[in-house]
């Protein structure tokens, strides 16, 4: 038997089409299957609460709001959670250990220096009173020799000292000489430091000419170098300090 | 009439469309100075190393950041800037950066030029390591010829970014650094 075309067509329609689901399937109580010789029990009500399902409907965002939460997700003008510069060209940094060497060196450099100038005002002083004492008054006690002698001996061991821990710092920042405070204070400090190594050498020279005429005016020289040595120190530490 | 009509309409439309402005510090013409006091001294410096961005919204929002390497502070005395990074622990934080936000005025940004507007920025410092949020006065210009120009200062307690303070004869440089900026910022190129 030969359908007619229109009918087929139709059939296949019926087919393709999915069926319409019906608005109040969900509402009717779903009842489990059971045997032919159950009693009908008491329909359970397994239908979901449509107003929890409005709830759970309302709660799951529509596709729109994907935008909208984006837009959330970034920081508010006012927030400071933001980086417009990217990250940071990496720079290599002087070594750390180095650097904290060189800071300690530096603090013990300034308490030596402190010492130092004092001991060479002290030394300045004794060897005034020394001069005073052997040309000036002619009484030539020798009092003042040994405290001068030795004042100046410390001094020179101070400088010693100091000169060696500023020279080892490290230096992890390397910059060119400039005339700064501490270019001025170098140039000073290097004067002083030759200053008392002439010191040394015109001090002993000066004691060995004992009985000589010439005593009294190497002692004179001395006497002018050590001011000098105290000026230079005293524009040393000047530097540094005003 | 259509041409009137064209010519109201053109006439309407604000002079700048009021979009973002993307502006970028320019670092030849900024700079970044601080100011610390011993009892001795007061010692000056400045950086000339300023890199820095700022965006202003069609709304007025701005947010702003600039970044200033350590090693670029220049106080005039090469030992004393070596004992400044030292102190900064350069190697471990090299920068000094600073991030701002607020608002500006309605039609600040899209106004007539000059025009000089006073803000106060909520700002965070990140210095030595240490985030510290502050505020930061700031004199906003808006150039006749499009540039930005951004003064102001501020101080920041060394203390509270943990920074080991340095001395001089034992005798420790005060907690507050004050910081002035002067920079001018223009449209970032593409």
């Amino acid at each position: 038997m030969r359908l007619p075309s229109s009918l087929l067509l139709a059939a296949l329609a019926a087919l393709a089409t999915p069926a319409p689901v019906h608005a109040g399937l969900l509402v009717e109580p779903l009842r489990p299957p059971l045997p032919a010789d159950c009693p009908d029990p008491a329909p359970a009500d397994l239908a979901p609460d449509p107003a929890r399902v409005l709830v759970a409907l309302a709660s799951d965002p529509p596709a729109g709001d994907e935008e909208e939460k984006e837009k959330k997700a970034k920081p508010a003008p006012g927030d400071l959670d933001f980086d417009l510069l990217g990250a940071a060209e990496t720079q290599e940094g002087p070594d750390p250990a180095l650097m904290k060497r060189r800071r300690q060196m530096l603090t013990v450099h300034q308490g030596v220096g402190i010492a130092l100038y004092s001991l060479q005002a002290a030394t300045v002083v004794l060897g005034q009173l020394n001069y005073r004492d052997k040309f000036s008054t002619h009484m030539n006690t020798e009092k003042w020799r040994i405290p001068h002698k030795s004042f100046a001996y410390a001094t020179t061991a101070a400088m010693v000292l100091n000169g060696a821990l500023a020279l080892a710092a490290p230096t992890p920042v390397k910059k060119p000489f400039r005339l700064d405070r501490v270019g001025v204070h170098k140039i000073a400090m290097f004067t002083a430091a030759a200053g008392i190594a002439t010191e040394v050498g015109l001090g002993l020279y000066t004691h060995s000419r004992e009985g000589y005429m010439d005593q009294q005016h190497l002692a004179k020289v001395h006497l002018a170098i050590g001011y000098a040595t105290f000026a230079a120190m005293t524009v040393g530490v000047a530097a540094l300090v005003l | 009439m259509n041409a009137a009509l064209l010519a109201t309409l053109l006439a309407a439309t604000p002079a700048s469309p009021g979009g973002v402005h993307d502006l970028e510090v320019d670092p030849g013409a900024s700079s970044l100075r601080f100011a610390i006091t011993h009892r001795l001294h007061h010692v000056e410096g400045r950086s000339t190393g300023v890199r820095g961005r700022a965006v202003i919204a069609h709304d007025g929002k701005v947010q702003a950041m600039v970044r200033v390497p350590v090693s670029s502070f220049d106080s005039g005395d090469g030992n004393r800037d070596s004992n400044m990074q030292a102190a900064l622990e350069v190697e471990r934080f090299p920068f000094v950066t600073v991030k701002a936000a607020g608002s500006l005025p309605p039609d600040a940004a899209g106004g007539p030029r000059p025009l000089t507007v006073p803000l106060v920025l909520a700002a965070e410092v990140d210095l030595h390591g240490v985030k510290v949020a502050r505020e930061v006065p700031v004199q906003v210009t808006f150039e006749a010829g499009g540039a930005v120009h951004a003064t102001g200062e501020f101080e920041v307690s060394l203390d509270a970014h943990r920074v080991e303070r340095p001395s001089l004869f034992f005798v420790k440089i005060e907690d507050g650094c004050r910081i002035a900026f002067d920079l001018v910022l223009r449209e970032a190129r593409p």
